[in-house]
């Protein structure tokens, strides 16, 4: 009988990207490649917050702008890029399927893209709507109807609409029989 | 420590306070554990730097925003450290069993390995603690190299209460 799986690990699995079915081999990559990211992560907190404590004694506004800077490059960037490398070369985010269903999956893959850009976009622009509210004052109600907030939004949108479609289906791969 | 354990092995005995066999099933376990700390520094990290920016507008040239600074050594580097030493000691990592004539060596082990992380961890809060600004600061010098000190002994005593004394197969055979 299969073990059930707990609520955390099938979060972690979704995380980091991997397809269905969780087997041993993925959990125990993800397990690997999790930790190296740990202690990626655990040294930079360590060694960016004594740096920020030392620096920001005598000039607090670089310590502070050099700290969120930092920390955006590297949890966005930094180690995301490393997961998406390792993971791809774990072979872990790869679906493999059989020549027929290409067509469905691309088709479902356009869908997923379609939904992801617009759940992007409408998170976005509340973020928009909101940090505009909060440091200059603007009205929610003007930033709504404002184009000037809306389209660069929905050019986001798209963009990670698409980029998601395209990742979507570059990690689907068919099978040879 | 194991002579024979590779340089990421003996880091992450280092870092996460195992001090028994860590095979690979151990190995797997601590795996699954170490990357839900993960998500949550991760989660962690965004937050703080959300947090940070939304209490610097009402002051940007305070030196206040430092206290996210502090939490930030507290909670994430602590706090999930905290989490993954429980999680071994769940396991039993955290416990080395030797039998009696290999005591005196996993007494050495210990003390040497102890003092290193001991001494390690008392130089950076020493010297986090020496660069506050003295009215903040509530105590003199002398009581962060104190605690130098109190981190390196109480390492070391951890590290020796978790020394367990086996009989061998031998004896047990017999």
């Amino acid at each position: 009988m299969k073990a059930k799986e707990s609520f955390g690990s099938r979060l972690l699995m979704h995380w980091f990207g991997v397809k269905r079915p969780f087997d041993e081999y993925k959990h125990q990559q993800i397990g690997r490649i999790g930790t190296n990211a740990y202690m990626i992560l655990a040294v930079y907190l360590l060694v960016s917050s004594i740096v920020a404590i030392f620096v920001g004694q005598k000039h607090p506004e670089e310590a502070l702008i050099g700290l969120v800077m930092i920390n955006i490059v590297m949890v966005g960037f930094v180690v995301n890029i490393y997961i998406l490398i390792a993971t791809t070369r774990a072979h872990i985010v790869t679906r493999e399927i059989q020549a027929a269903s290409r067509q469905e999956i691309i088709k479902k893959a356009v869908l997923k893209g379609i939904g992801f850009g617009i759940y992007f976009m409408v998170i976005m622009l509340i973020a928009d709507i909101l940090m505009d509210w909060y440091f200059d004052g603007t009205s929610p109600l003007n930033s709504v109807e404002n184009m000037g907030v809306i389209w660069p939004n929905v050019r986001s949108g798209l963009f990670f609409g698409a980029t998601m479609a395209i990742y979507e289906i570059l990690t689907t791969k068919v099978y040879k029989e | 420590m194991r002579q024979d354990d590779t340089i990421s092995t003996k880091l992450f005995r280092y870092f996460f306070h195992i001090r028994g066999v860590l095979d690979k099933a151990a190995r797997q376990q601590m795996n699954a554990a170490i990357s839900k700390a993960f998500l949550f520094m991760w989660l962690y990290i965004l937050v703080f730097t959300g947090g940070v920016l939304l209490f610097v507008k009402n002051t940007p040239n305070s030196e206040s925003w430092m206290l996210f600074v502090y939490l930030s050594l507290l909670i994430g580097v602590g706090g999930s450290g905290l989490y993954i030493r429980r999680r071994a000691a769940d396991l039993g990592l955290d416990i080395r069993k030797v039998i009696a004539n290999q005591y005196d060596d996993a007494v050495e082990d210990a003390v040497m390995g102890s003092v290193w992380v001991g001494f390690l961890g008392g130089v950076v809060l020493f010297a986090v603690w020496m660069n506050v600004s003295p009215a903040d600061r509530p105590f003199p010098g002398i009581f962060a190299f104190l605690f130098l000190v109190v981190a390196c002994v109480w390492e070391a005593r951890e590290a020796i209460n978790h020394i367990v004394v086996v009989e061998s197969d031998v004896k047990r055979r017999k």
